[in-house]
């Protein structure tokens, strides 16, 4: 177990390898309960969410969810979030590290705005299931027809006698559901899905798999691929930021910056040509000049190769493109491919 | 848990074997243990290359960290364990056995003697768990 931000998450319940592989074969279970989850109420909740992030929550249907961005005026990234559009509130799932910093953010820039902010963190847990046969083993613990939920999209129904929202949504690249439910219920739903889905493959999943699962899926964490100095446009998430709404924070410097000539850098996927691995904070080289640093790496469980996402100079951002990674003094090839390094197979 | 009593130890959980004037080199159970069988690689150094007591020869990297690997002996490195290139894991199923490390012809045969024995080894591996 290890400390992360005040709470007691497993990195491992077996082995990060073990568990990484059995939620691309068969299925895990995340105990999500660090995230933090904060409830927009009242009559100004969506022109306030419309105001705060850089998605189209007005725009959104009921029973939509969205990713995006709550950026400061400079149109830097304070938080990524998910952004679930329900009948009379808004919900918004954000990172564990910038709880509080989200709440304060929102809270101060209420401004006129006849919304409540409510911080549902400890009333509410959270629980994601992934991987191929996430959906068929949920559907044995629910009368609800999980096929009608898309991708993107939830529903508020009954699983294992819990009342929960459960959307299709996940960070691993594998089909799956998360699952919000009153957190006096968590422990019960989680015994009942991990002795329902044994005989599927299902597994307990910790963070140290999280982190691997999502970087095969090229998907970007905050506090390594994002940060305040960053905006969504560097890290390549231009489709994340819809900038022909009205206004929004963050609104005229993000406009600057999508008509920019060049960008300085560019977010670019790693693929180590031999047997190494890069971390991060390891510095990137091309012909002997300093072009980058490493912004997350690790030994990808299923390319069985070392994989990273780091910030390069423009020039030498492109698809096939040579670079040396600088490992414990020596360099080791390694190649610019195309995001993501996994994909799973869809039907 | 079992440690070999014709091994010595160093505290940093590598062992040694002595095979007259050479020593094989491997990591313990309890490091292990420690990687809960993650390893993904093992950088070790180039055969005839001089290795130091007490100084690191290599790494042994799990998915989440990397740890330095300590020489028992200063000397030259005969032989490495070629396997480990291709298939790090062997480390984590055969500490003692398969997932050898390095050999190396020592300089000073005293060094051996100055090692850890299996029960002060396991000594050091108790106050340590005590600790947490």
């Amino acid at each position: 177990m290890t400390d992360f931000n005040g709470w007691l998450m497993p990195l491992q319940y077996t082995s990060i390898t073990e568990e990484h592989q059995r939620v691309r074969q068969a299925a895990g279970l995340f105990d999500l309960g660090h995230m933090g989850r904060i409830r927009l109420r009242g009559p100004d909740r969506i022109d306030f969410a419309q105001r705060m992030t850089t998605v189209d929550v007005a725009g959104t249907e009921e029973g939509g969810v969205s990713y995006g961005f709550l950026c400061n005026d400079r149109g830097g990234i304070i938080d990524d979030v998910t952004i679930y559009r329900a009948g009379d509130y808004v919900f918004l799932v954000v990172n564990s590290a910038n709880r509080l910093k989200v709440l304060d953010w929102l809270n101060s820039n209420r401004a006129a705005n006849n919304v409540e902010i409510e911080d549902a963190t400890e009333t509410l847990g959270m629980i994601a299931i992934q991987g191929p046969q996430a959906e068929a083993i949920l559907q044995k613990e629910t009368d609800f027809p999980l096929g009608s939920i898309g991708y993107y999209r939830f529903g508020v129904t009954i699983v294992s006698t819990t009342k929960m929202l459960i959307s299709r949504t996940g960070y691993t690249g594998e089909d799956g559901f998360e699952m919000y439910m009153g957190s006096l219920y968590c422990e019960r739903v989680w015994e009942a899905l991990l002795k329902r889905g044994g005989q599927h493959g299902l597994v307990p999943v910790g963070l140290g798999a999280r982190d691997t699962l999502r970087l095969e899926a090229a998907m970007p964490l905050y506090g390594n691929e994002l940060s305040e100095t960053i905006t969504p446009f560097d890290a390549g998430l231009r489709k994340f930021v819809n900038l022909k709404k009205p206004d929004f924070v963050g609104r005229e410097a993000l406009i600057e910056r999508s008509q920019a000539q060049h960008e300085p850098r560019r977010l670019c996927c790693l693929v180590m040509e031999e047997r190494s691995i890069p971390r991060k904070g390891y510095k990137v080289f091309a012909q002997d000049m300093r072009i980058g640093e490493v912004t997350s790496g690790t030994f990808s469980p299923t390319l069985g190769q070392g994989i990273a996402m780091a910030y390069l100079d423009i020039i030498y951002a492109q698809k096939g493109n040579r670079v040396a990674v600088e490992i414990r003094g020596k360099r080791y090839p390694a190649r610019v491919v195309q995001r993501p390094f996994y994909s799973r197979r869809r039907e | 848990m079992e440690l070999p009593s014709d091994l010595r130890y160093l505290k940093t959980h590598e062992w040694a074997r002595r095979d007259g004037a050479e020593v094989t080199v491997g990591v313990t159970e309890y490091a292990v243990e420690a990687l809960e069988r993650d390893i993904v690689f093992v950088e070790l150094p180039a055969v005839h290359s001089q290795v130091k007591q007490g100084e690191p020869f290599g790494v042994i990297e799990a998915v989440k960290a990397v740890y330095d690997l300590y020489s028992p002996v200063t000397g030259r490195v005969a032989e490495i364990n070629e396997a480990l290139a291709n298939d790090p894991g062997v480390v984590g199923r055969s500490p003692f056995g398969e997932g050898w490390m390095i050999r190396v012809e020592m300089v000073d045969p005293s060094e051996f003697d100055q090692l850890l024995t299996a029960d002060q080894y396991r000594t050091t591996i108790e106050s340590e768990e005590a600790k947490h």
